[in-house]
Parts: structure tokens; sequence; C-alpha cells
């Protein structure tokens, strides 16, 4: 009977020190000085990798229906984030200042449209976010190329889009809607529309400049992430307090690749 | 995320059970098939040295030579910019200048010494030919004055990139 006892005990034991040990390695620790950058980030669905897998895959075909959940995550964005992570937030380079850059998720979509006349109308979405590892906010306007049978409303076609760095702020990433109207009878044929991103109106990036300054920012963390990189406080009050709640009019560096391009063949 | 191409099936069945993929009025009836989604971007992101968010030439006189821009510091191997392609296509990066301005010679490197073989002007000029996906370029840059006017002259810096 005392020696099933001494077993248990030492099975218990042995039990709480495993129990300790898969605590410590597999819950992440958050230290006093370290940065969370995915606070604003809703929780990540637990079917994530099936609903990307789908939408994708081609099996989930209208991106308007997908929420926020999904597509706030970084991980949404693929290859794309996987290949900024190291860069820009694994080992951070302070002495730099990611001021501008942008891309936009799908690349390219295409569509067949059946006894689609003048008036008929559809809509269609897409994920436009700020670069990666970018400290600024940058306002866009989008625009659609002239087209002389469809018209083209983009939603919102004026936006700020919110920092990546060294937090991801409410408003990284934004779900754009484009409505795609007949504006008369279309004849059948292959159509391209492209959907691009230019510096917003001279009035807009006022107003936006004034709202931006007028943000709360805990530069406090990040003086002193920069200052575990650099080693230098000095320099990186300087830096910290130099870039805080800085807009910027986007656009001003342009890919020559489109934001998005819509094939539309019309039968 | 690899490009991903669904191809269309025509079938009318198939075209009704895509729930969200078609539209439908019984007064005019038309059907929207999505064909294929290319699932990755071209994005990238453009860094500026200390706190720049623009390129900034101060000559000490109106004939300084070598002049590199604010917070640019080519012994201390700090280019004025760095361009990071971030997307998952390789970029070809070029850049120019909107007008050449006839007191000013701007040249550029990758490299953090200086080349007069690569100006900057309003022709094109290339940055890298072809820009690996997570690649990131460093671009240096160096002005030459003669006779420089007094004030502030702005002209209008313009990075390209085409799928390489």
């Amino acid at each position: 009977m005392k020696n099933k006892i001494k077993v248990m005990i030492f099975v218990f034991i042995i039990g709480i020190m495993i129990a300790l040990i898969g605590y410590i390695i597999l819950i992440p620790k958050t230290t006093a000085n370290e940065i969370n950058r995915f606070e604003t980030i809703p929780e990540k669905p637990n079917d994530f990798d099936a609903y990307t897998r789908e939408i994708w895959g081609g099996g989930l075909t209208d991106l308007c229906e997908i929420s926020e959940e999904y597509w706030m995550q970084p991980e949404f964005y693929g290859s794309t984030w996987e290949n900024a992570k190291q860069q820009f937030y694994t080992q951070p380079d302070y002495s730099m200042w990611g001021v501008y850059g942008q891309g936009n998720m799908p690349r390219e979509i295409s569509y067949t449209l059946t006894g689609f006349k003048k008036g008929n109308e559809f809509e269609l979405c897409t994920f436009f976010h700020n670069g990666f590892g970018v400290w600024t906010y940058q306002g866009f306007k989008l625009i659609a190329n002239e087209n002389e049978y469809f018209d083209i409303k983009i939603t919102p076609n004026e936006l700020t889009m919110s920092p990546t760095f060294p937090v991801f702020e409410n408003g990284w990433t934004q779900k754009i809607t484009i409505k795609i109207t007949a504006k008369k009878d279309i004849p059948e044929g292959s159509y391209n529309l492209i959907i691009n991103s230019i510096s917003p109106s001279f009035d807009y990036s006022k107003e936006e400049t004034k709202r931006v300054l007028q943000m709360t920012v805990d530069k406090d963390k990040y003086k002193e992430e920069c200052y575990s990189f650099l080693n230098n406080f000095e320099r990186c009050d300087w830096l910290i307090n130099h870039r805080e709640k800085k807009y910027v009019a986007g656009g001003t560096y342009q890919s020559s690749e489109p934001l998005l391009k819509l094939g539309i063949t019309i039968k | 995320m690899n490009r991903k191409i669904l191809v269309i099936l025509t079938g009318l069945m198939f075209m009704f059970g895509m729930a969200g993929v078609y539209a439908y009025d019984s007064s005019s009836p038309y059907t929207v098939t999505m064909n294929f989604i290319v699932g990755e971007d071209t994005s990238f992101t453009v860094a500026l040295a200390g706190i720049e968010t623009t390129i900034d030439f101060n000559p000490a006189t109106a004939n300084s030579k070598e002049v590199e821009p604010d917070s640019q510091d080519d012994g201390g191997s700090t280019p004025i910019e760095t361009i990071t392609n971030t997307g998952n296509v390789n970029l070809a990066l070029t850049h120019e200048l909107n007008v050449t301005t006839d007191f000013v010679d701007v040249s550029y490197n990758t490299a953090n010494t200086v080349d007069w073989t690569k100006i900057l002007n309003s022709t094109t000029s290339s940055i890298n030919a072809s820009v690996p996906s997570s690649e990131t370029v460093d671009v240096y840059m160096w002005a030459n004055f003669t006779a420089a006017d007094s004030g502030t002259t702005a002209v209008l810096y313009q990075i390209n990139s085409t799928t390489a």
C-alpha cells in the first residue's frame, strides 16, 4: 500500500514537472520591454488555413463575404507576409524608416459574364494593405482606368492606411469594394480593367495630417525596442520623436505593375 | 503563394451551384463566373534613412561636390533608401527624375562608393534588373553642384518596378 502511494506521488510530481516544462516551452512570453505587434488584430479563427486554402485555390469565390477575422491577419497575405516577417519584425533596422510601400491581394481576377447588358452590375472585393515594415499613415486614392463599356465605382476610393510597424494598427489593411456597371450593351470579347493607387487630393492629405497628429501613441515602448537594437538611447529618442504620427501621401513610389488586374470576358 | 488557376467549367448546373458568384435578375438575367484568381501581390516597402521622408541635398556652397543626401552615411554604410521586394514575384527596379536640373548632377549606386557612370536624371535608369522576392536593394546618392541657384529646388523622384 505504501509503495502504491509512493508511486502515485512520484507520478504526480513527474506530471507536474512535465506540465511546467510544457508551459515554459509552449506559452509565448511577453516581457515588459517586448512590443506586442499584433494587439489590434482579431484572434485568428481556428479554420483560418482551411479558408485561405479555398480562397486562393478558387473554391471560395466571393471575397466580399470573407469576414475581417480572416483578412486582417498578416498570414492572409501568404508569402508576402512570410517574406516581410524576418526582414522587418524579427530583426528590425531602426536606422531606416519604412515610409512608403503598399500591396494588394489578389493581384489578378478573371470573370466571364454571360448576358451582361446595359445597367447590369456586379461587385467584387479586394484587400489593399500598407506595406510591411511601414511606420507612416499613408493616404491613397484608388483609381480605375477609363473604359468605354464599364463604369467602375471603388469604395472607399480615398483612404489612409495605418502603420504596420512597430505595431499593426487598426486600418493597416482594408477591404475595397469595386462595383462594375455596364454603361451600354457590351459586345462579346475580352476586356482588361486596371485598378491603381495614386496620391490623394491635397485637401484630403491636409485633413489627414491634422487627424494623425491628434492620435495618442505609446512611444516609450518603441524607444525601448529601438534601444535594444541600436544601443543608443539619445539616437532612439530622436528617431522615435521625429517619426511618430507621420502622415504621407502614398502613391509617390509606384509599381508599374497595377494594384489589381481584372480580366472580363463577355459572352 | 503559388499562382493558382481555376479553370472554368461552363456547365449550367455548376454555375448555378456557385452561390455568390453569379447575380440574377428575372428582368435582366446574367451570370458572373470567376475564372481564376491570382493569390499573390507585388507589394514593396521603401525605407529612408533616419527621419527622412524625402531625399534632400544641402550643399555647403554653390559648387559643393559629392554631397550626400541628409541622413545618408556612405562611410557607415547607411544608404539613403532601401527598397524591399515583399511580394512574391521578381521585380525589375528603375528610377528617374521628372526633370533634369542643369546646375546639379546626381549619381547613384547600390554600393556605398561613388560611381559617376550611374547618373540619375530624367532618363530612366536601372537600379536592379531582377530583385528576387524578399530581397532588399540599397540605393546611395551623391550630388555635384555647379553654380547652384540659391533657395530650394524640388524635383520629383520616381521608382518604377515591373515583374522581371
